[in-house]
């Protein structure tokens, strides 16, 4: 695992390098390889399919045009991440600032129809579930989500998270903690809350979220 | 020492479990994590196998981790994020420069400086191609001007007659700078600038309309009152909740005459373009899907300061109006039913310093 990570950043390093020196097939390839985990730290912060393509694009779009200025100092990947939460964050703050409650999509069947192996209950299931995830984080405080989402839609160790937020292994693990002790306290109470007959107990949940 | 510190930040929040039984719910935390090891570990199951509700706690971490985990797992960015991502860099690459502040500044004051000079000016033969750079002339009365501002001057000096002080082929570099950013900017129109008072920094409009969005840019710099005049969606009748046009018209005291906010014709697609990095003071942008519902909110960002309109959530609409630290002032709501259901708002829009808003409603427009 360690050594496939190696692998990964190395070739990071590679493609930069390669796409610094007017290679502009290396930038798609970065693309590629990290539109779906830029696509799930913006959409984890922000809870909307539509916000999330749009942010995905512009973190890399700045990435596109700062790279220049990349250090190669850290890691691509620990960068990207930082702009994406960066991103991800102002824009969650912001949409709270302007009363834009997280609202969330509609269970898409263009989403479900993309993933055509599987039967279509399993991944009804499973798109409810994730639903469910994402209400829950949009009930958590920004600053525990960008921990969470980097913590396990990203797989990051607490080292790696403390880089890409910028703040001590300490902060990040305490930080990490408390979000997770949130995120767990929700879910167990809109869990409850769906049970049948528990109605009630949800809706007042959701009014008055665990934080 | 990173750990000792770890368990005193957590003992400082007391890190109870939601239990209630006292037990350090760090602690059971760190069990669940496998940190724990010997005695530790051993403490713990001892204290799991007669506490219930510690067990339901570490359940409940067990299933909300997985939940996490899976619901990372899933989750995959749209199809054509990458081509519409493709698409966005080529828009963006084709357009140099956006209207921003220090070309706005002085395009706006040239601007004014056309109307008054306008046909000498198309008269004379262009000026050389070094005069471009005194465009950066434009750019000196312009920022005297804010930091006057900034110090509350009130001074009734125009500021036409300061910029015509100056002598003719510099402003005539100017006017071709400004017509040079004009056409940079595949159609774009600067327009505007009524500055009546010096130590007040004069209002300008920038139109930006490429061939996808339809972005007006405005930045006041002065106390003043903007009214939603009308606010106007064309409903389609036959293909349900649609809304195929939208205009918006705002009216300040100081334009004595409606502008034109934005605009959006029957028929010419989507629009869904955010000004997020503008440098330029506050956008006004206009986002609606043809057809079909759709959340879709407009947001400024990084706007230094300044009134901010957003048309949003079409075709359920809502007006807003924010101050230059973004704080909610003002909105107006919009039912698709009808094609003209809007409230007027007056939102005052105080001095750089003083974001106080006042909101008077006016009568709904019959």
């Amino acid at each position: 695992m360690n050594g496939d990570q190696a692998v990964r950043t190395d070739d990071d390093s590679a493609l930069v390098a390669r796409f610094l020196r007017g290679d502009s097939a290396a930038f798609d390839s970065l693309f590629v390889k990290h539109q779906d985990y830029v696509y799930n730290i913006v959409f984890g912060i922000v809870g909307s399919q539509e916000e999330a393509r749009d942010l995905t694009q512009e973190v890399f779009l700045q990435v596109y045009r700062s790279l220049p200025k990349f250090r190669y100092g850290s890691r691509f990947a620990t960068w990207l991440y930082r702009i994406a939460v960066n991103r991800g964050v102002d824009a969650a703050r912001g949409s709270k600032r302007w009363r834009f409650l997280p609202i969330l999509d509609e269970p898409s069947c263009a989403t479900m129809a993309a993933e055509p192996d599987l039967q279509p209950e399993s991944v009804f299931e499973r798109k409810l579930e994730r639903d469910q995830v994402q209400k829950v984080l949009m009930r958590c405080p920004v600053a525990h989500r960008e921990a969470l989402v980097l913590r396990y839609f990203r797989d990051l160790t607490v080292e790696e998270i403390a880089e890409v937020l910028g703040c001590s292994v300490a902060a990040a693990k305490v930080r990490l903690h408390r979000a997770r002790k949130v995120f767990k306290d929700n879910f167990m109470a809109m869990d409850a809350g769906q049970t049948p007959g528990a109605r009630d107990a949800e809706e007042s949940d959701a009014a008055q979220p665990v934080r | 020492m990173l750990r000792s510190l770890f368990d005193r930040l957590n003992r400082q929040q007391g890190a109870p479990s939601a239990a209630g039984c006292g037990f350090d719910g760090s602690r059971l935390l760190a069990y669940h994590d496998r940190e724990l090891t010997g005695i530790e570990r051993k403490q713990v199951e001892a204290h799991l196998e007669q506490c219930a509700s510690c067990r339901a706690e570490l359940a409940g971490h067990d299933r909300a981790e997985s939940a996490l985990l899976s619901a990372g797992a899933t989750l995959t960015s749209p199809g054509d994020l990458r081509s519409e991502f493709y698409a966005r860099l080529e828009r963006s690459q084709r357009r140099p420069a956006r209207i921003g502040w220090q070309v706005a500044v002085p395009a706006a004051a040239c601007a004014g400086l056309l109307l008054v000079f306008g046909r000498t000016l198309l008269l004379q033969p262009p000026a050389p191609r070094g005069g471009v750079a005194n465009t950066a002339a434009g750019v000196a009365p312009a920022q005297s001007g804010r930091l006057a501002d900034d110090d509350g001057q009130h001074k009734s000096v125009p500021s036409a007659p300061v910029a015509a002080s100056t002598p003719s082929p510099s402003a005539r570099a100017i006017g071709h700078g400004m017509a040079a950013a004009a056409h940079n900017a595949t159609s774009a129109v600067a327009a505007a600038s009524t500055g009546r008072r010096r130590g007040r920094f004069p209002l300008f409009t920038v139109t930006i309309r490429p061939a996808t969005r339809t972005v007006a840019q405005r930045r006041v710099r002065r106390p003043m009152q903007v009214a939603i005049a009308d606010v106007n969606l064309h409903s389609r009748t036959a293909g349900g909740p649609g809304v195929d046009g939208a205009t918006a018209t705002y009216m300040s005291d100081t334009a004595a005459d409606r502008s034109f906010l934005f605009e959006r014709p029957a028929g010419a697609g989507l629009l869904a373009e955010r000004n997020r990095k503008t440098t330029s003071g506050p956008a006004y942008s206009l986002a609606f899907a043809d057809g079909e519902p759709r959340r879709d909110e407009r947001e400024l960002r990084d706007s230094p300061r300044g009134a901010a309109v957003v048309l949003a959530s079409l075709p359920r609409a809502d007006l807003h109006v924010s101050d230059e630290s973004r704080d909610f002032m003002a909105s107006t709501h919009i039912d698709a039913e009808g094609t003209r259901r809007a409230k007027r708002e007056t939102v005052r829009v105080e001095d750089d310093n003083d974001t106080a808003a006042e909101s008077v409603e006016l009568p709904p427009i019959p």
